[in-house]
């Protein structure tokens, strides 16, 4: 039984490196830990209707703990970003104001195509009207166009993107690069609020430099 | 609360996994130790003291049948069973070479099975 506890132990980190190595594309809407826990459930809840000599118990109990430890992870996320950052990644900025940021594609192995393609289903078939474009943890690509607002509306009001520069205590040094401020203007900005960066929850900030501050409760 | 169930979760997992391998060990243990004794006992002819011994042999192993049944997969817990119920009837019928030949195949089973537990540690 400890071997069947340990077995489950080791499997479940190790899928999860797996999945964070093989990256965002074969994790389509789940994030890393979701996609591991679904996987070996469905996996192990099908066993004792093959296996009919396996006990029950010897399928119960990894699932119980499988379970279990998905409900502290998802717990120990939300307490530590940076977990939350090793286990589901960090979203990443693929176009700003027309321009495609090569680098991110390379790294997330992200071709031309697969970008285009992630466009033309959202209508895009002009890459130049995109206005900023990110991929998302769980690798899908959210954009916005030039000359729309957010629900495709061209007559509507242009209004600035912001971007979030600070997440519960974090700073976003990508965000930082693609709104055009450096950490030290914003830790300047906190200081006359007379706070630090940990009791920030959520800083916005767009290209102009209007910055709203979210402090923690 | 959900975090509360988890480690609740946790501890309960910990526990019976600890419990179930320490009991296996335990009765497996104990059932070897009470066949070897019946199988010398009637190596040296004594068959009621034999006969005795085997009928304790034989309650533990129907006393630990319904936690076999949860943790020990079916296979040997099947056989097991069918080995012992096989071996009451030797010692009656003063069968012993056929007795010492079924009580090797329960040794073999209960070896199986503590093996399967032992070699977690």
């Amino acid at each position: 039984m400890i071997l069947v506890f340990v077995r489950t132990l080791v499997v479940y980190f190790s899928v999860i490196a797996i999945m964070r190595f093989m990256g965002k594309r074969q994790i389509g809407e789940l994030q890393s830990n979701e996609l591991v826990t679904t996987i070996l459930i469905s996996n192990l809840a099908s066993l004792p209707i093959e296996e009919t000599d396996l006990p029950m118990t010897a399928v119960a109990i990894p699932i119980l703990l499988i379970v279990s430890l998905e409900v502290l992870v998802s717990y120990a996320i939300v307490k530590l970003p940076k977990l939350a950052q090793a286990i589901s990644g960090s979203s990443r900025i693929v176009v700003l104001d027309g321009h495609v940021d090569q680098k991110a594609l390379k790294e997330l192995r992200y071709t031309m195509d697969d970008l285009l393609e992630a466009l033309r289903q959202k209508n895009i078939f002009d890459l130049r009207t995109v206005n900023f474009a990110v991929v998302e943890t769980s690798g899908k690509l959210s954009v916005k166009t030039k000359g729309h607002d957010n629900k495709g509306d061209p007559g509507a009001e242009q209004k600035p993107i912001q971007f979030p520069l600070v997440v519960e205590g974090e700073l976003n040094t990508q965000f930082l690069e693609a709104c055009g401020v450096e950490k030290k203007w914003v830790l300047q900005q906190l200081e006359k609020g007379g706070t630090g960066l940990k009791d920030v929850l959520l800083m916005q900030c767009d290209c102009d430099r209007n910055y709203y501050i979210l402090w923690k409760a | 609360m959900r975090i509360k169930a988890a480690v609740t979760i946790l501890i309960f997992l910990a526990g019976i996994t600890a419990f179930a391998t320490f009991k296996t060990v335990t009765v497996c243990g104990e059932m070897q130790q009470l066949l070897q004794k019946t199988e010398e006992l009637a190596e040296s002819g004594d068959f009621p003291a034999a006969h005795e011994a085997l009928q304790q042999f034989r309650a533990l192993q129907k006393r630990s049948d319904p936690w076999l049944t949860a943790f020990v997969d079916r296979t040997y817990r099947f056989e097991l069973r069918n080995n012992c119920a096989s071996l009451e009837n030797y010692l009656r019928e003063d069968t012993l070479e056929d007795f010492f030949a079924d009580s090797e195949r329960v040794l073999i089973t209960l070896d199986i099975i503590s093996d399967s537990m032992v070699q977690v540690f």
